[in-house]
């Protein structure tokens, strides 16, 4: 992977408030248009690394957001980039429409844009209400838009599905996809599991400022089956486990070949699974 | 270098939120009002129309930018609407100026009133218009003072409230104490309402009171640094 197709370049980031180490010589790239994952319980220090990307807090080591060093607080960075976190907040008392027409002014959009974001986030219908009559994943959808608004390369999203029921935590899963497709690329911080596995190319595991695991959610969670079984759930009843061999894979062909097998489950981990594995911990905790 | 487009945003935004904010439109209104009301009821009794309105028109050229301009402040901080203004591209000089405009503007226009309450000629009016800026400037950086120097919107009201009352409400309780009046001169506030007082009586005032607000001005400049230096937005 050639330098200049990545986003976000991470070398050696460490940051102490302090005596407590927040985060602990971090080193990890994001490539250009995927949707990358970074995974951790609450306090493990994802706000924190969204922080010093976004340029909001010093840091040491070296970080490079869109080939400029993080440190950089020229008015044209903030153009390339989106931000979604619970610290950025909306005008509670005007409306959407109004809260949008704010941020066209200082990123110098044409007006005509908050019509497309806002049916692209379906709050066109919602236009008028003011903010503070939104519920939550109204206003969740509503910071996405403020986010996308002028079109960045890269949205940093802090847990955006967090408190959402499952039904909004789609209809923003849809969206997120729908950016990517797009072309931006999306680092987004969750403790949601199936979300990263469903959402993320590449995710990070991060716990107590560490790295505890990296890749693509199937590498992870392969790398982690030690077991390595294969159990078939029989159509007369009972459960077959059966070995990763020749003879193993020999069994369960005949199975699905005389339809015995009612459901085939392999014993690698999810990420939950992997994450309690290597920390001993509750992911969502 | 300032973005006018960014001052725009910021000044378009406190106009729809003041509009939508009760508590704060109140006090942009409430002292003309209140002035009206005095010399309906009892300017002929006093015979002196100009006694209500420069007691007034200080309360509304120092407490009104003073309190409203911390509000503006704290409430963004608390909020973290400042945060996204910032991450936006939105500089701090850009954002103070903005808010700065607002108050400036917002307290000249409601002040008319005090202007067409005074009857007064083309020229009183123009010198009016000066010494309410002159209280109105030194107030809106206390005001940012405050809401820079305050954790949220409930500690810059705690502080911004007595402390725009003071300066507000000297003038008034100088009129009664001589003691306390000796030590209003010192305040910018008094000398405004003096100034005020003055030009209903067809005097010459506005070098007094401008002078005396300026060297708040600087004042308060170097306060507003240091705070600014010491929190930055945080």
């Amino acid at each position: 992977m050639t330098q200049e197709n990545k986003a976000i370049r991470l070398e050696r980031i460490h940051k102490a408030f302090g005596e407590k180490q927040v985060l602990k010589e971090l080193s990890f790239s994001v490539e250009e248009g995927e949707i990358f994952g970074l995974l951790g319980p609450s306090g493990a220090g994802k706000t924190t690394l969204i922080r010093i990307m976004t340029g909001q807090l010093n840091f040491e080591g070296r970080a490079e957001i869109l080939g400029k060093s993080s440190a950089c607080q020229e008015r044209e960075r903030y153009e390339e980039i989106g931000i979604v976190t619970d610290s950025c907040g909306l005008y509670e008392r005007l409306s959407c429409l109004e809260n949008l027409k704010i941020f066209t002014i200082v990123k110098g959009v044409s007006k005509k844009r908050i019509e497309e974001v806002l049916r692209e986030v379906l709050l066109w219908e919602d236009r008028n209400v003011r903010v503070n009559r939104l519920s939550k994943g109204m206003r969740q959808r509503l910071l996405i838009a403020r986010a996308i608004l002028h079109r960045p390369k890269l949205l940093f999203l802090d847990e955006p599905t967090s408190g959402l029921d499952p039904t909004t935590a789609q209809a923003v899963h849809i969206l997120l996809e729908d950016l990517r497709k797009k072309g931006m690329t999306i680092f987004l911080t969750t403790h949601n599991m199936s979300e990263a596995q469903r959402l993320c190319r590449h995710i990070v595991l991060l716990y107590e400022g560490n790295i505890v695991e990296r890749g693509t959610p199937e590498e992870i969670c392969l790398r982690h089956d030690h077991a390595r079984r294969i159990w078939v759930t029989l159509t007369e009843g009972g459960r077959e486990e059966l070995e990763y061999s020749a003879q193993g894979a020999d069994t369960l062909c005949n199975y699905l070949k005389e339809g015995k097998a009612r459901a085939v489950h392999t014993s690698e981990p999810d990420l939950e699974e992997v994450f309690r594995l290597l920390t001993g911990k509750e992911l969502g905790v | 270098m300032i973005r006018m487009r960014n001052v725009r945003a910021v000044f378009v935004k406190q106009v729809w939120d003041t509009l939508k904010n009760l508590q704060v439109l109140v006090l942009f209104i409430v002292y003309p009002v209140v002035t009206f009301v005095m010399i309906q009821a009892m300017g002929a009794q006093v015979g002196d129309r100009y006694f209500f309105l420069s007691m007034f028109a200080v309360m509304h050229c120092v407490f009104t930018p003073m309190v409203s301009t911390a509000a503006a402040v704290s409430e963004e901080k608390e909020k973290n609407t400042l945060r996204i203004l910032i991450l936006s591209g939105v500089k701090p000089v850009e954002y103070l100026l903005s808010i700065a405009l607002f108050i400036w503007i917002a307290t000249q226009v409601t002040g008319f009133a005090f202007i067409a309450m005074g009857n007064c000629s083309f020229r009183q009016g123009a010198v009016l218009f000066v010494l309410f800026t002159a209280g109105c400037l030194p107030s809106t950086l206390l005001g940012l003072c405050i809401g820079l120097q305050a954790r949220n919107m409930a500690g810059a009201n705690a502080v911004a409230v007595p402390v725009g009352m003071v300066f507000a409400f000297l003038p008034m309780l100088a009129f009664f104490n001589e003691t306390i009046e000796k030590a209003a001169r010192f305040i910018y506030s008094y000398q405004i309402g003096e100034a005020i007082r003055e030009v209903g009586a067809g005097e010459e005032a506005l070098a007094k009171g401008s002078v005396i607000a300026m060297v708040y001005l600087v004042l308060f400049s170097g306060l507003f640094w240091w705070i600014f230096r010491r929190r930055r937005w945080e």
